[in-house]
């Protein structure tokens, strides 16, 4: 039996690692998007975090613990510094710049051969990260957005996703509430970034692209923003799904996309959404799933 | 509601049935060959794809020859979209679960970089057909490749073009984005250096650029001897165009990277590609018995032409089979490693084929020249 399980670990630990990093990352959108920011910076955000701590394990032969931290803080930074000018940009506009930066960072991780090795990337990277590493970096992070949530300030944040002009007018300072947010994100992506570039021997720009920030984004909203477990379960969803269709070669890509789209058309609020209506049954609360309905229903 | 629950029995069926179709241990004559190629998932799976119809093929053509025996190769592909996660979790999956006695691929040397070591530490060897960047072989004495390095096919053109025109100056141009481009700048840059040939300009791209016409404004400028192109086929096919079309004289030959050989770049080019020059390992028309069956069997089998990177995965499984022969089997993985690393003169479909001690692949190259919209060898 531990035979059994040591070759199912074995076969399957990195797509657990990924599962784990994943969902890390799925909680640094959610709390973007809890106050309605669609963040396009993840990939960059990332990008900051694996290249300053594999210079930091690498270059300056420090300890991993201090690279990932290091990596999360100029990840915050990153956001504090782009938040300030950028968080008065609503809506499209906000997404534009956050992709820009992510662009931007590309770009530059390009150019800048000394320090991140241009096109070709770093290769021979120590593999330092370690499952439980992911795992305890998880919990945490969910144990903080739970806590958060109950609290005043998560309150605020339901308050300006629902009208960040009402929640001004009744106290809230939205401004800040919305930086403090994005910074947040910005440090748990750069801790995400670091984790990763540690993960597997190698890393280069185009790992932490655009594609990289898309993918982001859809783990939150494919599980589901209204639900503390919705960003873990689209990520794992998301991670599993190209390994659980492997079997139709092929249509793969196919099934995969219809899959996402069924969850997406038929379960708006995401996939935890199924649980809501009992939750919420009578409630006046439940008038968005109801309204969503007859605009799918053929 | 209804709508929820169907949306989710959905996806539970189709995991559930993804985890129903492990395939069950196979008897002890079967080897397993593990085939990492990309056939989804952008530009990637244009190279995966005939890679992994080339070793099929090979693999098919070894079990119906007879010349193992009661060994019977079987090949195993998944398709890992060109995401380098997913080439991980196929590896571990293929040497801990499918017990794998050799792994051909992955397609992009990114993925290479995050995969091999994966096989290095179980002792499975790898042998891939399309990673040209340095470093790969040097991940560990378990990775090999097919696929020769730009570093032993350029500084050959180069001597060729030297004897035929002696150029004094180079312009060089390339794409600043793509890890093979880059690795061809550098490549391209040190045979020049070499040759005492000077560079009188540089200028780099993106992937996805079509109008080349400031860098080449600025090359025409410098009035260079020779333009060397470090580009895949279709951004080198453009590039020669537009040179051809801002007035850079024929007498200027341009030199492209081992990459971008394709029949794509001479249709792309028309006329303006004449004279274009590269090196190569294999080429299409390459007058070789082996080859010409190979390229035979693979239209018949696919109803298209094979490409270097297919002609290079086909040798792959040929180099696999010789070597289990040769070790008798693959019960020993130690056995196995040191058959293939000592695999010499292998009468091949690009010609005798070694490996060095580097486990890189020792092939003629061969110097082509675009001529009449075909690449041809240069025949002096």
């Amino acid at each position: 039996m531990t035979a059994a399980a040591a070759q199912f670990l074995a076969s399957y630990s990195n797509i657990i690692d990924l599962c784990l990093l994943n969902a890390l990352v799925a909680y640094g959108l959610y709390l973007a998007l809890s106050a309605n920011m669609f963040s396009l910076a993840t990939g960059g955000f990332m990008a900051l975090g694996a290249y300053c701590s594999v210079y930091l394990t690498m270059e300056m032969s420090q300890p991993f613990a201090l690279a990932v931290l290091a990596g999360a803080v100029l990840g915050a930074a990153a956001a504090t510094l782009i938040g300030l000018p950028v968080l008065r940009l609503r809506g499209d506009y906000f997404m534009l710049a956050t992709f820009a930066f992510t662009e931007v960072i590309r770009v530059v991780a390009l150019n800048w051969d000394d320090l991140t090795g241009g096109a070709l990337g770093i290769v021979n990277i120590p593999r330092d990260t370690q499952t439980w590493h992911l795992a305890l970096a998880l919990v945490v992070v969910i144990y903080l957005v739970h806590t958060l949530r109950g609290s005043y300030l998560g309150r605020a944040i339901a308050a300006i996703k629902q009208d960040d002009v009402v929640a001004q007018t009744m106290g809230v300072d939205v401004f800040t509430v919305r930086l403090s947010l994005f910074v947040a994100s910005g440090f748990i992506c750069g801790a995400a970034g670091a984790l990763a570039a540690h993960l597997n021997y190698f890393v280069g720009p185009g790992d932490f692209g655009l594609v990289r920030s898309v993918d982001a984004l859809s783990y939150p909203i494919l599980g589901g923003v209204n639900a503390l477990a919705g960003p873990l379960v689209g990520a794992v969803f998301t991670t599993i799904l190209p390994e659980a269709l492997r079997f139709s070669s092929q249509l793969r890509e196919i099934l995969l996309g219809a899959l996402v789209l069924a969850v997406v058309l038929y379960l708006p609020d995401g996939a935890l959404s199924v649980l809501k209506p009992r939750r919420r049954a009578g409630n006046s609360g439940g008038g968005k799933a109801t309204a969503a309905a007859p605009r799918v229903s053929p | 509601m209804r709508h929820s629950i169907v949306a989710l029995v959905l996806s539970a069926a189709v995991t559930v049935g993804a985890l129903a179709m492990e395939r069950p241990a196979q008897a002890e004559t079967l080897v397993k060959i593990g085939i990492v190629q990309a056939t989804s998932g952008g530009s990637a799976a244009l190279y995966g794809t005939m890679q992994k119809n080339a070793a099929e093929l090979a693999i098919d053509e070894v079990n119906a020859s007879g010349t193992l025996g009661d060994i019977k190769l079987v090949g195993i592909h998944q398709d890992d979209g060109g995401d380098r996660g997913q080439s991980v979790n196929i590896f571990q999956r293929l040497i801990n679960q499918e017990k794998v006695s050799v792994i051909l691929g992955p397609t992009l040397t990114t993925a290479a970089f995050a995969a091999d070591p994966i096989a290095q530490k179980a002792e499975v060897p790898v042998i891939a057909s399309s990673n040209t960047a340095p470093g790969v072989t040097a991940m560990g004495d378990y990775i090999f490749r097919t696929s020769p390095p730009e570093s032993m096919v350029f500084p050959g053109v180069l001597a060729y073009v030297k004897k035929k025109s002696a150029p004094k100056t180079a312009a060089q141009i390339y794409g600043i984005d793509d890890a093979l481009m880059k690795a061809a700048y550098g490549v391209h840059k040190k045979a020049l250096d070499a040759e005492g040939i000077t560079i009188v300009a540089t200028e780099t791209f993106q992937k996805g650029d079509v109008d080349y016409s400031a860098q080449l404004t600025k090359i025409k400028a410098a009035n260079p001897d020779i333009i060397v192109i470090g580009g895949l086929a279709e951004e080198t096919a453009n590039i020669v165009r537009q040179a051809r079309q801002l007035g850079i004289a024929p007498s200027t030959r341009i030199l492209g990277a081992n990459a971008s050989i394709s029949t794509k770049l001479a249709e792309l080019a028309g006329p303006a590609a004449e004279g274009f020059t590269v090196g190569s390992s294999w080429f299409i028309q390459y007058d070789n018995p082996r080859n010409k069956a190979f390229v035979e069997a693979y239209r018949k089998k696919y109803g298209s032409d094979p490409d270097t990177f297919a002609a290079q995965a086909y040798t792959s499984v040929y180099i696999f089979a010789d070597a289990v022969k040769r070790a008798g089997g693959v019960s020993d993985p130690k056995k196995l490693r040191d058959a293939l690393a000592a695999t010499k003169d292998l009468d091949s479909n690009v010609g005798p084929f070694s490996f060095d001690a580097n486990r890189e692949p020792v092939i003629a190259p061969k110097v082509l020249i675009v001529k009449d919209g075909k690449f041809t060898l240069a025949t002096d």
